[in-house]
C-alpha cells in the first residue's frame, strides 16, 4: 500500500469514527429527551431506538461474513482478505446480536414481565448467536490456513440461513414478539419517533464500520503473527533435528535386545 | 429516566465502548509483540 493511499485510509477511519461518535451522541439525545413517551407503552418506547437498530447491524455484519465467505469459496475471488473479513465481520456481528438479545430481555421485562419466554423471535435470535459463536470457534482451531477458511466459509453460509427466519418468524408463527413496524405499507409510528428510529439504523450501521475496519486491522496483525510463530517454531524444529545425533543401526538393534 | 430504558442504553453504549476498547489493546499487543519479535 502506497503512503498516500495509507493516510487516505487513515483519514476515511478517523471520519467514518468521528461521524460514528458524534450520531451516537445525538441519537440517545433524541431517543431519551426529546421524543414523547407512547401513549400505550410509556416511556418503554424509548428503547425501540436502540433495539431494533442493533438487531439490523447484527443482520449486516452476519450478511458481510456470509458474501465475504462465498467470496472465498468462489475459485475465481479467492483472497486471504475475504476470510479476514468474514472472521472480523462475525466477531463485530455476535457483539450486537448479543446487545439485541439483552436490550429485548430487557424490553420483554418491561412489556411482558420476563426476561426471556421461548417464542419463535427471541429463540431463532438465540440460535444465531450459538451458530456464530460456533464459527468463531471453528476459526480458532489450529490447522492449514486455507483448509481452516474454507470450512469456516462453509459454516458461515450455513448459519447465515438463520437470519431470513429471524426476520420471517413474526409472520410464520404466532409469537409474543411485535410484528414489523417499518416494513409495511403503513408503518405504526411517525414524526420524530420516525425519523429518530431511521436515524439509530444509520448510527448503528456507521458504529458497526468503525468497528469493522477496527476489527480487520487487528485480524490482519493476529493472521500475519501466526504465519511468523509457525515459521519460527519449523525453523526451530529442524534446528533441533539437525543437531541431534542420528541413532545407528546397532544402537537400535541394542535398544530391543 | 425508566429504569429499564436506563439500562438499555447503558448496556448497549457499554457494551460497544468495552468492546471498542478491547479491540484498541489488542492491536496495540499485537503491534508490540510483532516489533519485538522482529
Amino acid at each position: 500500500m502506497s503512503q498516500t493511499t495509507g493516510s487516505l485510509a487513515k483519514s476515511l477511519t478517523v471520519a467514518v469514527s468521528a461521524a460514528a461518535v458524534a450520531l451516537l451522541g445525538i441519537t440517545v439525545w433524541l431517543g431519551l429527551f426529546v421524543t414523547d413517551p407512547d401513549s400505550v407503552q410509556g416511556e418503554y418506547v424509548r428503547l425501540i431506538y436502540i433495539h431494533p437498530a442493533v438487531a439490523w447491524t447484527s443482520y449486516v455484519a452476519f450478511g458481510v461474513t456470509a458474501a465475504a465467505s462465498a467470496l472465498y469459496l468462489w475459485p475465481k475471488s479467492r483472497r486471504r482478505f475475504w476470510d479476514l473479513l468474514a472472521g472480523a465481520s462475525a466477531e463485530v456481528g455476535l457483539m450486537f446480536c448479543g446487545l439485541t438479545l439483552i436490550t429485548g430481555a430487557i424490553w420483554g421485562k418491561a412489556s411482558w414481565g420476563v426476561w426471556w419466554t421461548w417464542d419463535a423471535r427471541l429463540t431463532t435470535t438465540a440460535l444465531l448467536y450459538v451458530l456464530f459463536l460456533g464459527y468463531l470457534a471453528l476459526r480458532r482451531m489450529p490447522g492449514d490456513t486455507h483448509a481452516r477458511a474454507r470450512r469456516s466459509a462453509i459454516a458461515a453460509l450455513v448459519a447465515v440461513i438463520d437470519i431470513p427466519v429471524v426476520h420471517l418468524s413474526v409472520e410464520w408463527w404466532r409469537t409474543l414478539h411485535q410484528g414489523p413496524t417499518l416494513v409495511r405499507t403503513n408503518p405504526t409510528i411517525h414524526g420524530l419517533q420516525l425519523t429518530t428510529m431511521l436515524l439509530s439504523f444509520l448510527t448503528f450501521t456507521l458504529v458497526y464500520v468503525a468497528l469493522l475496519i477496527q476489527r480487520y486491522r487487528l485480524e490482519r496483525l493476529e493472521s500475519s503473527q501466526e504465519v511468523d510463530d509457525l515459521a519460527a517454531a519449523v525453523a526451530e524444529r529442524r534446528s533441533t533435528i539437525s543437531t541431534s545425533p542420528r541413532k545407528t543401526d546397532s544402537s537400535i538393534l541394542g535398544a530391543t535386545q | 429516566m425508566n429504569g429499564y430504558v436506563f439500562w438499555g442504553y447503558a448496556i448497549t453504549l457499554g457494551g460497544i465502548a468495552f468492546y471498542t476498547v478491547r479491540v484498541a489493546l489488542m492491536t496495540r499487543h499485537m503491534k508490540k509483540r510483532m516489533a519485538r519479535d522482529k
